[in-house]
Parts: C-alpha cells; sequence; structure tokens
C-alpha cells in the first residue's frame, strides 16, 4: 500500500504538483479522506458531472471507479478524495441533487501513521430529492 | 397516430405544455425546428442576440411563474446563452433551452458550428441532455419541463442534433401524463408536507415563540413559493418586523408598517442594525448569500438561526440553521401560523423605528460629489440630477404594480432602495450572477408576460449598451416598456469601489462615446425623452408613463461621481456598515466582490 504521504515532503524545494498541497492553507483542519459510493443511473455524461462537482470546488478526485450495477442501465461509482466535513457535506448534497444519481453513501476513510488505509465509519445511503418520484 | 419529424414531436409537446412564446434566433443546425414553428401557434420572438433571447425568457419567467423557452442554433448560438444560463441557475429561474446540433454522426469532429454544448453547460444548468434518439424527445421534454419548474427552479437545456430533428416517428398524442403538469410553477412537487416536516414547523414555531426581538428574512424562495400573503399574516401575527434580500423584494410589501426593507451590502442602516440586535432570524426561502452576509462568524450575532428552503443543499451550506425545515416556502408557513400567536415585540419594534428615523435612506448624500477627476477629462459642467433623486420621482409616479426591471450596478442599488416593491414578481433584476445587460431584455419578457402590466426598465449606461440592439425587438413587437437609461458616464459601481478602496486610481470605468441615447431609440423608431434637471423630472416621467404608442427611452444624465450609500464592504459584518462618505480612507475589503 503506498504511503499517503505527500511528495513534497520528498522533494527537495517542496515543488507542489498538480492536484497536491491543494487545500487552502487557511483551513487550520486536518483533512480527511473521504470515500462515496453512488448508485447511478447510466446516463451520457454522468461522470463528467460527478467530476465537475468536486472540480469547481478545487478538491482533488484520488480515486475513482465506476462498474455496473445490479441491474440493466445502472452503475456504482466509489470514488475518494481529501477534504474536510463541510467540504463533504457541500459536495454530497450536491451529488443527491444530480437527477442522475439515485443514492449517495459516504465513508471516513482514515490513514493511520503506517499509511494504511482502514475504514472509520459508514453513513446511510441517502436518496435524492423527491422530484425522482415524478420522472 | 401520425408520422411526425423530431422537430414537428418537438414543436407539439412544447404547445401542449401551453407554450405561447419562445425566444430565439435560427440557424442552420435549428433550421428543421424553425421550419416545425412555421405551422405553429407558438410565437418566435426573433431577438437581436442569442443573450437577449436568453434573458428576455428569463424576465418572462420570473413575471409570470411560467416557463420561459428559448430556441437557439449549435455552436456560437448556443454559446451565447450562456451567461442567461448562469443568471437563471444563480436565481432559480425555470427555463427551458434547445439548442440546435451538428449531426449526431458529426459530433466531435469540430463540425461547422459545432460546440460541446451539452459539456459546456453542465455546470450551469440543473440538467442538460444531448439526444441522440428522436424517440427520446418526447420524454427529454417532459422531464426537462418537471425540472424546470419543480423544487427549487432553474434552467435546462435540450441538445437536439438536426439529424435527429429531421427523424420522423410515430407519434401518439397522449395528454394523461400531462394533466397534472401545467407551466405555472408553484405547487409542482410541493403538495403536502411530510409529518417529519410538519414537526420540524411546529418546533421552528415554538422557536420563534419564545423570542423578543424576531426578525423575518423574505428570499427569493417566499416568491416562488407564492408565500407572499402566508409571509404577510406570519408578521402580522407575531407583530415582527421584515427584511427582504434583493431578490425577495416583493414578497413582503416594502411599504408595510412592518417592512425594513433590504439588508445587506446596499440595504437599509435599520434592516442590517435589525440583523445585529435580533434574537431569532427566520429565513424563508433566502440562502444567506455573501452580499448579505458578509462575515459568517459576525452574522446575526445574538440570533437563533432558522431557515426555511427547498433546496436540502443550501441547508447548513452557509449558515448552521438553529432549527430547519426542507419544504416549500408557503406550506411550511402556512404550518407555523397554525402554532403562533403575538409576540411582545413592541419594545423591538420602536427600538427599530427609532433607529429608523435617525438613520433613514437619503437619496442626495452630501461629500459624494468629487470636483474634477472625470469632469475635467469631458470638460463638461456637473449636472445636478441624481439618480436616488430620479427613482424617488419615477418610483412615486409610477403604477404602484409596475414591473421594474434593472440592470446591475449602482443604479440597480438605488432602485432596491428607492422604489420599494409592493407585490411579488414585480421586481426583476439579476442577483446571483449580477448580469450587465439583463434589464432591458428582461422588460421585454415581462411585458409579453404580463401585457397589461407598466413595465420599467431601469438600466445604466454600461449594461444598455450591451443588449441596445434589443431595442429592434421591443420596437417590433411595440410593447410599451418604458426604458430608464441612468447615465452617468461610467460604470458607477466599480468606479465606487476604485474611488473608495483603490486611492481613486479610476482605471477603465470612464465610459467615453456614449451615443446619444435618444437619437439612438429614434433610430428604432422608438420615443425618446431626455432629462438633467431635477426639476424637469415630474413633466418628463409622467410624459413617458403616458406614452402608450410602443416603447419609449428616458435619457437621464445624471451626476457622474455618485456612491451608493449605505454600504457593508465585502467580508464585513453588519456591524462595519458604512453609512455615508467616510473622512478616512477604507481599509481593502477582505471580501470577494
Amino acid at each position: 500500500m503506498t504511503t499517503l504521504r505527500r511528495l513534497s515532503d520528498i522533494l527537495d524545494d517542496g515543488a507542489t504538483l498538480s492536484g497536491l498541497n491543494r487545500m487552502p492553507t487557511f483551513l487550520n483542519v486536518r483533512s480527511e479522506r473521504y470515500g462515496l459510493t453512488m448508485i447511478v443511473i447510466r446516463e451520457l455524461g454522468i461522470i463528467a458531472r460527478i467530476a465537475l462537482i468536486f472540480s469547481r470546488r478545487g478538491l482533488d478526485i484520488a480515486a475513482f471507479n465506476l462498474r455496473d450495477g445490479d441491474a440493466v442501465g445502472i452503475s456504482e461509482v466509489s470514488l475518494e478524495f481529501e477534504g474536510n466535513d463541510e467540504q463533504l457535506r457541500a459536495v454530497v448534497h450536491d451529488l443527491r441533487k444530480l437527477v442522475d444519481v439515485y443514492s449517495v453513501a459516504t465513508s471516513v476513510v482514515r490513514s493511520d501513521s503506517n499509511g494504511h488505509v482502514k475504514f472509520t465509519s459508514r453513513t446511510k445511503a441517502s436518496y435524492s430529492t423527491s422530484v425522482r418520484e415524478q420522472l | 397516430m401520425q408520422q411526425l419529424s423530431g422537430a414537428q414531436i418537438l414543436i407539439k409537446e412544447l404547445e401542449r405544455l401551453g407554450v405561447k412564446h419562445i425566444f430565439g434566433y435560427p440557424g442552420g443546425a435549428a433550421i428543421n425546428i424553425f421550419d416545425a414553428l412555421y405551422d405553429s401557434s407558438i410565437e418566435l420572438v426573433l431577438t437581436r442576440h442569442e443573450q437577449g433571447a436568453t434573458h428576455m425568457a428569463d424576465g418572462y419567467a420570473r413575471a409570470s411563474g411560467r416557463l420561459g423557452v428559448v430556441l437557439v442554433t449549435s455552436g456560437p448560438g448556443a454559446l451565447n446563452t450562456v451567461t442567461g444560463l448562469l443568471t437563471a441557475k444563480m436565481d432559480s429561474v425555470p427555463i427551458l433551452v434547445i439548442s440546435g446540433q451538428t449531426n449526431s454522426g458529426n459530433l466531435g469532429k469540430d463540425a461547422f458550428q459545432e460546440a460541446d454544448v451539452f459539456g459546456v453547460t453542465l455546470p450551469l444548468v440543473k440538467h442538460n441532455q444531448l439526444i441522440l434518439s428522436v424517440q427520446d424527445i418526447v420524454p427529454a421534454v417532459r422531464r426537462a419541463h418537471v425540472l424546470a419548474m419543480s423544487g427549487r427552479p432553474g434552467p435546462v437545456l435540450l441538445d437536439l442534433p438536426k439529424d435527429i430533428s429531421a427523424q420522423k416517428t410515430e407519434y401518439a398524442v397522449d395528454d394523461s401524463q400531462l394533466a397534472r403538469l401545467d407551466t405555472k410553477s408553484s405547487g409542482v412537487g410541493a403538495l403536502r408536507l411530510s409529518s417529519l416536516q410538519v414537526n420540524a414547523c411546529e418546533d421552528m414555531a415554538h422557536m420563534i415563540m419564545s423570542s423578543k426581538r424576531p426578525l423575518i428574512l423574505a428570499g427569493h424562495g417566499a416568491i416562488i413559493a407564492g408565500a407572499s400573503d402566508a409571509v404577510r399574516t406570519l408578521a402580522e401575527t407575531l407583530g415582527s418586523p421584515v427584511t427582504n434580500t434583493l431578490l425577495g423584494k416583493g414578497a413582503f410589501p416594502e411599504e408595510h408598517p412592518l417592512a425594513l426593507g433590504m439588508l445587506g451590502m446596499h440595504g437599509t442602516a435599520y434592516a442590517n442594525y435589525a440583523t445585529t440586535r435580533c434574537d431569532l432570524i427566520l429565513s424563508i426561502g433566502s440562502r444567506f448569500d455573501d452580499r448579505i452576509n458578509g462575515c459568517n462568524d459576525h452574522f446575526c450575532p445574538l440570533a437563533k438561526k432558522l431557515h426555511i428552503d427547498i433546496d436540502p443543499a443550501e441547508i447548513g451550506r452557509v449558515v448552521t440553521p438553529d432549527a430547519a425545515v426542507n419544504a416549500d416556502a408557503k406550506l411550511a408557513v402556512e404550518e407555523i401560523l397554525k402554532h403562533v400567536g403575538k409576540l411582545s415585540s413592541e419594545e423591538w419594534l420602536h427600538e427599530l423605528n427609532d433607529y429608523r428615523r435617525r438613520h433613514p435612506l437619503v437619496s442626495g448624500h452630501a461629500g459624494d460629489i468629487i470636483e474634477g477627476v472625470i469632469e475635467e477629462d469631458h470638460g463638461e459642467v456637473p449636472k445636478d440630477l441624481r439618480a436616488a433623486q430620479l427613482l424617488e420621482c419615477l418610483h412615486e409616479l409610477a403604477p404602484r404594480d409596475s414591473v421594474v426591471t434593472t440592470d446591475v450596478g449602482q443604479h440597480q442599488m438605488w432602485a432596491a432602495q428607492f422604489m420599494p416593491t409592493k407585490s411579488p414578481r414585480n421586481w426583476l433584476s439579476s442577483g446571483g450572477a449580477g448580469t450587465m445587460g439583463f434589464g432591458l431584455p428582461a422588460a421585454i419578457g415581462a411585458q409579453l408576460a404580463r401585457p397589461d402590466a407598466t413595465v420599467i426598465a431601469v438600466v445604466g449606461d454600461g449594461g444598455f449598451q450591451m443588449v441596445q440592439a434589443e431595442l429592434a425587438t421591443a420596437a417590433i413587437q411595440q410593447l410599451p416598456i418604458k426604458i430608464v437609461v441612468v447615465d452617468n458616464q461610467c460604470l458607477g459601481m466599480v468606479r465606487q469601489w476604485q474611488e473608495l478602496f483603490y486611492q481613486n486610481r479610476l482605471s477603465s470605468v470612464s465610459l467615453h462615446g456614449n451615443p446619444d441615447f435618444v437619437a439612438l431609440a429614434g433610430a428604432y423608431g422608438i420615443k425618446g425623452f431626455y432629462v438633467d434637471q431635477p426639476a424637469l423630472l415630474p413633466e418628463v416621467i409622467s410624459a413617458a408613463l403616458n406614452y402608450q404608442d410602443g416603447p419609449c427611452l428616458i435619457h437621464a444624465r445624471v451626476v457622474n461621481e455618485d456612491n451608493v450609500w449605505p454600504m457593508i464592504p465585502a467580508g464585513k459584518a453588519a456591524k462595519d456598515i458604512v453609512l455615508s462618505h467616510p473622512k478616512t480612507a477604507l481599509p481593502m475589503p477582505t471580501g470577494s466582490t
């Protein structure tokens, strides 16, 4: 399992690489690594829609996977990103608003000092707004 | 059952939704749709720019609560609607933009006038769809309609390739699904509160009843939900003062004794004072935007925050509420009304009225006219007509239920301050996006939506020039809108910031070369009036208001250097409000724009 240390710790000149070290410095909170699992409807552009929700906030997606779900036309998306609670909250709400996202479940993936990754909590699946029923 | 082309099916579906007007501009990729329109009862209002078309649909939707529809061609045509899409998204306005697209087989080949409109507009719409099969058209249009109008309204875009629009298929007229949908916005998806929401309303009511210094904050959500009667009843039942956001103007009558007017960056001193002293603030459909909440840590410091919002993403996003109800504003307020009564708020109201007497809105601040800088360049004598005076007089003489649209800038703030709005959907202004050029096309759309209303577009010389070609649209449609061009020969709001925060280093704010606006109007066959003297205001404004033979334009030449007060610099709290021109320099704002 690769270490989660920042590459800038390794490089002498502390150069920032794209995607790393992009956490705003005024946020004096330790950033967590969160995992999201979504059940989505396979419509054109679903990955683009999800990705934009992160990029517009300057959040970097650290891992992303889309695979077939339990039924035809349904897929499961799992992704990981680093951020804080507030950003997680905002991102989850925005994802739930997407018409093609059926549910969003969150978990906290926190690294311990050896760089191993373990799950610490799992929140309940949440479903998108009532407009779904009308579609 | 008939064999119809994709374009014909699209138009038939729009007709069945009750669409009467589409604002648009043709082009090659959309030509099949325009051909189908030729036989339709829907009127296509041909504009002079697609941005104008989008703002017209926006104004149409804001003024009526109905869906505004735009039809443009591919590539540059569709991309010209992008600013309008942002405007609609930020202010939660239901519009449907249909754009033509190159043949589906050409997608991604940089075909003529091809652009990835779907990709470009992804972050700017509530939803969008690239239609790749003619069978998808009917569900796409119906889905787009529901999405645009329900919950928190917003813009939806449908991208229709030309070959799909030409393909024929069976079209069965099926009205059963449409029976429960119409193009009016209130009520779709919000029929009844759930028991959870009912309990939350009851809890909120209990919190309200233990308050001594309540404050109701009416936002755009209260207008969208049609909650103004409920809000008024609530305020009068409680004896609570009411303040409104820019977009909430009209949710509660601004000339009511309990009304404090607009709060925020350029809101009234007393509304902002109320936020510093209230012990409870109830936001009805306002998202606590940074124009009213410059500094979250110091926003309503003594108050419990209650938030009613239909969009769950807004609750807790900026302000962490002590109680929240995620529901339609009208239903929530009506439920709360069942559990509230009169509060002992007399002392509070007395305190606010006293503060209001001491710090009223003033339409002519002294100390703002700085001799020399811009005037010297033009060699002009300073005029003594001030924009706030002009707008006060306009408000006085215009019918009480006039629809006012504005552009963006100082005139917008003065209009918000000095033209109190009496009822909902009579104030159309670009708030979240702050789009210059919104005023004139929005007025055109509003007049088409409400042919019996008096529609007044208050615009600045900057924003007006961005869309002045739409004078043609107003003239052709013979719409009796009144266009008031507040001409200060500069981009006033930026100039104010440069004066206050950038040591008066006026960079790129002087509008040299403005045309003679009366002559410009005349070139379009539009009646023009000119005024630059306060004494002549009543005469000119009355003449314009009485003119009914089509649109007319008032060119009002006002002083160049004038500032909007009060002002809460960006990033500051209400307690740091600046009431009039400061004697010492202000520090650079910590907030953004």
